[in-house]
């Protein structure tokens, strides 16, 4: 149908509108699928589709402000999967550069008692290990994907047995000790500052020279070769820019959401960076749809926590519902790839 | 031969999402036991009208009938039931399987009883029938191009095609592999099959068809008996003879008042990834205000010794100069900065197809449009862009479309303005106008021309002898990897520069 629409329409212009209209058209046709499928899911395991939607949804994105603190750190992991994929190279492993760059932040807020200076610990100890995983693919041919998971769960357990050896809260030995009052941010800076990392993202993808780059990698492996493009730098240099971001993902969590300390199961961190996959693919690996899309699910999420709460449907309950629409939204992206594959482009 | 046609296409249209026409309202014919050519320049809509055929993509519009009968394909096996076979450009064999699983697996494919033995009798008795020998046991990778390409047709025929579609069959052939192929399908005619032959080689067509469609711009021109016409018609037809015009520039040139050397390749050997020795021991000159033509079948080192030139290869033995000073072991972009400028073969190797034209632009000259922070100047890259657009006439509705929804045309032609607008002293520049239109082709050897006479030099690697000659002031013959002859044109006829390329 969508096929016939284009050609009718007259004139470039015409087509153009519609293609704008499509952007739209396209995630909102998804979501009511979705929408559909959740509520025949939802009435089959005995509950009431609209009274799960009209709490999911009403109260999912009520509190604005409550909003935005929950999507920083979704922005950041977003961030993490989407800059790495521009050039080309996976990176599963924003969870592990995730625990990192929470653990150095918090042990760099007890010494130097600033956020800056934990932040940016954060954001370096998270590129230091995205590059142990780049280096190793580009000089070494081991698969980053691998790596990645190992390393996840590497980072995982030191960081757990860091927090219940060494900095444990003699109050309650299961967490670490707080951040420093000195270091504490507010609450709403934690938004700002990933917004503002997504948008200086943003300028280095479309703007320098080293984000043309990185973008010429990812798309066609033999133009960069033969522009004389140093592949292999590009590539670490990318997947550590993704990995310092998922750190500053981290390193926010401790200093900005109360009760800033991290447990030793990490609950506060665990899936956040698996989920920036999701919202990586689902903000189209720009950053300024990460931004949306972080927004967007941090709502389901938020409203996906009170349905446990007031209805009482179990957790993986919501997941599924959660899970349904992100694939169901990736649907489109993933069916105009294969097309493309086949010589057709909409 | 019989009258009665083997397959009807009626009212074929193809309109593809983005609205482009490839096809507008097609009839087209072919009649049992005979050979028919298509014939059309790039971009005419041959292979997409075969490709309809095949079942690979579905028309828009319009009605196909095999043996009097509507079909309707969803995929290419729908048409193999029917007895329709393609041969492709590029083969879809498995470089590193034997002749044996190639042939097992294809056929497996339509008949999942077929076992391993049955293969050897078939391929017997079809090898039997075209005249064509082969040890089941050798790996494909190891064979020349032509027995590959036998190879395919032998596959087509065991999967029971009746009905043979070839496209641009002999673009990657020597001349005498072109000549067997000729042979193959004029037996193949004899024993009742149906061959329809895409090209847009004049001389193929006269040599080989019966009869011929013409195609230009998506419509069927013309559809005639091939020895009622002679090729000047076909050309006028297929070019449209309201654009038949051939202007060739007739730039004086200056005597050279110093003979200098740009570009001096001593012994230069080139290993490839997988240790073979692709280019070996070549020595070659390329002085300022000369095009050296560098003759040869595609895949005799060509490639390898412009990339390391370019330094995109590294060299295992011997050294590069270019005006004087040794570039051997600098990288790519040093090179390009010194003033080396290559165009290679692929299309898909200079551009990168989903992204716009901007952004091609600069793939190359990065350095020149950003500044002191890596900050690119994007306004400056449009301006230089919209320049280059209007000298060299690149057809596009705006700079921000994704460049692989430019015609082949002016894809190479933005390539051309690009490299062009560098400034380049020394132009490497493989298959320059391959699979362009007769304007398109005119145009470019005319830049490389004037570029020639402005005092620089060009290496023109082509597997077009033609456009050798043309365009060369000394030729050079690559055969496996080495340099054979050199010498003036005037000294060498195309004879004997075939017998050097065939060696």
């Amino acid at each position: 149908m969508r096929k016939i629409f284009l050609e009718e329409a007259g004139s470039l212009y015409q087509r153009r509108a519609l293609r704008y209209l499509l952007v739209f058209l396209e995630p909102m046709t998804a979501f009511a699928i979705a929408t559909l499928i959740n509520a025949l899911i939802l009435y089959l395991l005995g509950y009431d589709p609209l009274e799960v939607y009209s709490v999911m949804f009403l109260t999912g994105y009520s509190d604005i402000h409550y909003l935005f603190i929950k999507s920083s750190p979704y922005i950041a992991t977003g961030l993490a999967f989407s800059t790495p994929f521009l050039a080309g190279i996976f990176n599963i492993g924003g969870e592990g550069q995730l625990y990192l760059g929470a653990l150095t932040a918090l042990l760099a807020s007890y010494v130097s008692r600033n956020f800056l200076i934990s932040i940016l610990t954060g954001f370096i100890a998270g590129a230091l290990l995205s590059g142990l995983t780049a280096f190793l693919r580009v000089y070494r041919n081991v698969n980053e994907v691998v790596t990645a998971i190992m390393l996840n769960w590497i980072m995982y357990y030191i960081t757990s047995y860091i927090i219940t050896v060494y900095i444990y809260d003699p109050f309650a030995p299961y967490q670490s000790r707080p951040v420093p009052r000195e270091a504490v941010i507010n609450p709403d800076l934690m938004f700002i500052i990933s917004v503002f990392t997504a948008l200086i993202i943003y300028i280095v993808l479309f703007y320098t020279s080293i984000g043309y780059m990185m973008r010429v990698v990812g798309r066609s492996f033999r133009s960069a070769v033969y522009s004389g493009i140093n592949i292999k730098r590009i590539m670490i240099l990318s997947m550590m820019i993704g990995g310092g971001s998922a750190g500053l993902g981290g390193a926010l969590i401790p200093l900005g959401t109360s009760p800033h300390v991290l447990d030793n199961t990490m609950s506060a961190l665990y899936g956040v960076g698996f989920m920036g996959i999701g919202i990586g693919l689902l903000g189209r690996n720009n950053p300024i749809g990460i931004i949306i899309a972080s927004i967007f699910i941090s709502g389901l999420i938020i409203g996906g926590q009170n349905v446990e709460r007031i209805i009482g449907a179990p957790p993986e309950v919501v997941d599924v519902i959660i899970g349904i629409t992100i694939v169901m939204l990736a649907i489109p992206y993933i069916l105009r790839n294969i097309l493309a594959k086949r010589g057709v482009y909409i | 031969m019989s009258r009665r046609p083997i397959i009807q296409m009626i009212g074929i249209e193809k309109i593809y999402p983005d609205g482009q026409y490839a096809l507008r309202g097609v009839d087209f014919e072919v009649f049992e036991g005979e050979i028919h050519g298509i014939l059309g320049e790039n971009g005419a809509g041959k292979t997409t009208l075969m490709r309809i055929l095949y079942g690979e993509i579905r028309p828009t519009r319009g009605r196909i009938f095999v043996r009097g009968r509507e079909v309707r394909f969803s995929g290419p096996w729908d048409a193999i039931r029917e007895g329709i076979g393609m041969v492709y450009q590029h083969f879809s064999l498995i470089p590193s399987f034997t002749v044996r699983e190639n042939l097992y697996l294809s056929m497996l494919s339509m008949n999942k009883k077929i076992r391993r033995e049955d293969v050897d009798e078939i391929a017997r008795e079809y090898g039997e029938m075209i005249g064509f020998k082969i040890s089941l046991d050798e790996v494909v990778e190891d064979l020349p191009i032509g027995v590959q390409q036998k190879i395919e047709i032998l596959k087509t025929l065991m999967r029971g095609a009746r009905i043979l579609i070839l496209d641009e069959p002999t673009s990657v052939l020597s001349p005498l592999e072109t000549v067997e192929l000729f042979k193959i399908l004029r037996r193949l005619k004899e024993s009742g099959y149906t061959i329809i032959y895409i090209t847009h080689k004049l001389r193929e067509i006269k040599g080989l068809t019966d009869r011929v469609t013409i195609m230009r711009r998506g419509r069927v021109v013309s559809v005639v008996e091939t020895d009622k016409v002679s090729e000047e018609e076909l050309a006028k037809m297929m070019i449209g003879s309201e654009e038949f015009v051939f202007k060739r520039s007739e730039v004086k040139r200056e005597e050279k008042t110093e003979k200098r050397r740009i570009l001096e390749i001593r012994g230069v050997s080139v290993v490839d990834d997988k240790g073979v020795e692709k280019v070996r021991e070549v020595y070659l000159e390329i002085f300022n205000g000369e095009i050296l033509g560098l003759a040869g079948v595609q895949g005799n080192g060509q490639k390898e010794l412009a990339e390391a030139i370019a330094g995109i290869k590294k060299v295992s033995r011997g050294r590069i100069f270019f005006n004087g000073l040794d570039i051997t072991d600098l990288d790519v972009r040093e090179r390009y900065r010194l003033g080396i400028s290559y165009v290679p073969d692929s299309r898909g190797e200079a551009l990168i197809y989903n992204m716009n034209l901007a952004e091609n632009f600069i793939l190359t000259s990065l350095e020149r449009y950003m500044n002191s922070l890596k900050i690119i100047d994007w306004r400056r890259v449009r301006k230089d862009l919209l320049k280059a657009v209007e000298r060299f006439d690149i057809k596009t509705r705006s700079l921000d479309l994704d460049v692989r929804f430019l015609s082949g045309g002016n894809q190479q032609k933005l390539i051309i303005a690009r490299e062009f607008s560098r400034d380049p002293k020394l132009l490497i520049v493989s298959e320059p106008t391959h699979g362009l239109d007769i304007m398109s082709t005119i145009y470019v050897r005319d830049l490389l021309r004037k570029f020639r006479d402005s005092g620089r030099g060009v290496l023109l690697i082509s597997s077009d002898l033609d456009e050798i000659y043309e365009l060369s002031d000394r030729i050079a013959v690559i055969n496996r990897g080495r340099i054979v002859i050199t010498g003036d044109p005037k000294e060498l006829p195309p004879e004997k520069i075939g017998y050097y390329i065939g060696i």
